[in-house]
């Protein structure tokens, strides 16, 4: 088991940072209930390995790894996708601006595959470089550039050529 | 539309309000990790040493399949066989296999395969007991129902292996790493196993899928996109599996078919079975994998062919562990007495007369060590220990 010096460190984490990692599950999940179900895991594995990871920065990175990668294997189980119901009502009514290519934007996100999903919610949720994405991943910087650009193109054969999906910010592509 | 994605992925990760955090279930849940690794001890030092030493390489490989040399079968008979502590108890036969205990096994034609407290894998035979393997995180033996090859998975820090073994040349006939590769964070909720040894096939229960293996070509071919528990078992080329096979954790019902799909096939109620060695014959019931595994439970016996449910005669028994097919219509079993801790005798079943007799009476106790990995004091040819999880 783990002490109660552990124990106390690894509750400031969780309930620190609770919010900010459900809020990453639920992009790549893209429902609810996963989402609640991919962070209840996550945080379970950072607590198991709460010990060697201490510095609260790593736990953070591994957590979000965990919800990452628990996530492709579960989207690799049929259930998850023959089984994911409809929840793409927000709790808090959404500006009238866009809104319609908003809906139907969060709804083709939720089609893609979760790597490429993670690899959009890192790189323009989380805003992280594409080295630092390649990292959260586990993969290459050259996985991350072509799963960015197959999403996109698959988002953008949807939604026509002529609309702005992303604006690239300086630095962002080293 | 400017940043048109990361204002929806914005708006929706604001609209998104954690629920309220569960901080006890997640550290009762992870201190019950730390408690069952620390007990079974998978993935130890030693193993780390030797992937290292081996490159953390694996190439999916057949090694030297010739047939087996001529020798007699010393073991082809199967009869109403246990285990407790040291001794396996082959029928009316002891064998002792001290200084080692015996956690699980399961018997092949040239003698019986088991794991010690270590997880360590032993042949016990006519000349002796040797090790065959080190424990690599291994918790559970497949054998076929006939023949001396037996399987198991063993554990790396970014891989699993699927080991096929022939125990009468003594040689191993497959080890590969397909299906199996792995990050090192990840922790499947399901790990690998080998799911049956049919004749010349193997089946590797994988992390991407069932694998079926063709031990003659050495070759391979995905046959169900699945759990490594999806596909139960195979016998004389039938699949039982559960249904549906998409199921994230165990499927609600078993079916029995030429290839596992959800539409195909005849279905069974249960979550646990095992087919008869012609697959004319299956044993089935409930399973509760949070308790204890495999599950002591109401057991039925079905006909395959039809599906009709046949009405077994145990009427001292309430509940049965299935132990092992003897023959084609024949099954032991431990039979569980009423009351806590009570009593559990040894029965062969026939699938003909519709009848269990007693082959060993009060021969143990249904009593699980109140100490992790929480096992019976028996073990079953079934090739896994039986384990109590949780309550």
């Amino acid at each position: 088991m783990a002490d109660e010096r552990d124990t106390a460190g690894f509750a400031e984490f969780a309930t620190s940072r609770h919010g900010a990692l459900y809020r990453y599950a639920y992009l790549l999940a893209g429902e609810r209930g996963l989402a609640e179900d991919l962070l209840q895991e996550a945080l379970v594995k950072t607590y198991v390995g709460w010990r060697r990871l201490r510095d609260p920065g790593n736990a953070e990175a591994y957590t979000r790894r965990v919800i990452t990668t628990t996530a492709i294997t579960w989207w690799r189980r049929k259930a998850w996708r023959a089984e994911r119901p409809h929840d793409d009502v927000p709790d808090r009514p959404v500006d009238a601006d866009d809104t319609t290519a908003r809906v139907w934007l969060w709804n083709e996100l939720r089609q893609l595959p979760p790597r490429q999903r993670a690899a959009l919610v890192l790189r323009y949720y989380e805003d992280l470089t594409e080295v630092q994405t390649a990292e959260a991943l586990g993969c290459s910087v050259g996985t991350v550039k072509s799963q960015v650009f197959d999403a996109l193109k698959k988002l953008r054969a949807r939604l026509g050529e002529d609309v702005v999906l992303i604006v690239e910010r300086a630095g962002m592509a080293e | 539309m400017n940043e048109l994605l990361r204002d929806t992925l914005a708006e929706h990760a604001d609209s998104a309000e954690p629920p309220a955090l569960d901080l006890d279930g997640i550290v009762a849940a992870g201190d019950r990790r730390i408690s069952r690794r620390r007990a079974i001890a998978v993935l130890g030092g030693a193993v780390v040493t030797l992937a290292a030493i081996a490159g953390g390489v694996t190439v999916a490989r057949s090694i030297d399949r010739r047939p087996a040399p001529a020798t007699p079968a010393p073991f082809a008979e199967r009869r109403a066989t246990y285990a407790i502590g040291s001794q396996i108890h082959y029928g009316k036969d002891v064998i002792s296999v001290a200084p080692y205990r015996v956690s699980a096994f399961v018997q092949t034609d040239a003698g019986f395969v088991f794991l010690d407290d270590e997880n360590d894998i032993y042949v016990a035979g006519t000349a002796g007991v040797r090790r065959i393997a080190p424990g690599r995180g291994t918790r559970r033996l497949t054998a076929d129902s006939h023949g001396s090859l037996v399987g198991w998975v063993e554990d790396y820090t970014d891989r699993s292996e699927s080991v096929v073994y022939d125990v009468a040349a003594d040689r191993e006939l497959v080890r590969t790493s397909i299906g199996n590769k792995r990050g090192p964070l990840l922790d499947a909720v399901m790990g690998p196993q080998l799911v049956a040894i049919d004749g010349d096939t193997a089946y590797f229960g994988t992390l991407t899928g069932i694998y079926r293996w063709d031990l003659k070509a050495g070759t391979a071919k995905l046959v169900a996109d699945t759990l490594p528990n999806g596909v139960r078992g195979v016998s004389s080329g039938q699949y039982l599996y559960q249904r549906p096979l998409s199921h994230a954790t165990s499927g609600t019902s078993l079916a029995v078919g030429p290839a596992p799909s959800d539409s195909g096939g005849r279905t069974f109620p249960g979550r646990q079975g095992y087919l008869s060695p012609t697959a004319d014959y299956l044993v089935a019931g409930p399973a509760d994998n949070q308790r204890a595994q495999p599950a002591a439970a109401v057991l039925a016996l079905y006909k395959v062919k039809t599906g009709a449910k046949l009405q077994l005669r145990h009427p001292d028994h309430s509940r049965l562990i299935f132990g092992q097919w003897l023959d084609d219509s024949t099954f032991s079993a431990v039979g569980i007495r009423a009351g806590r801790n009570a009593p559990v005798d040894l029965l062969t079943c026939s699938a003909i007369n519709l009848t269990c007799q007693v082959s060993a009476a009060a021969f143990s106790t249904f009593t699980f060590d109140p100490t992790p990995p929480r096992d019976l004091p028996f073990a079953v040819p079934l090739g896994a220990p039986i384990t109590q999880y949780f309550g």
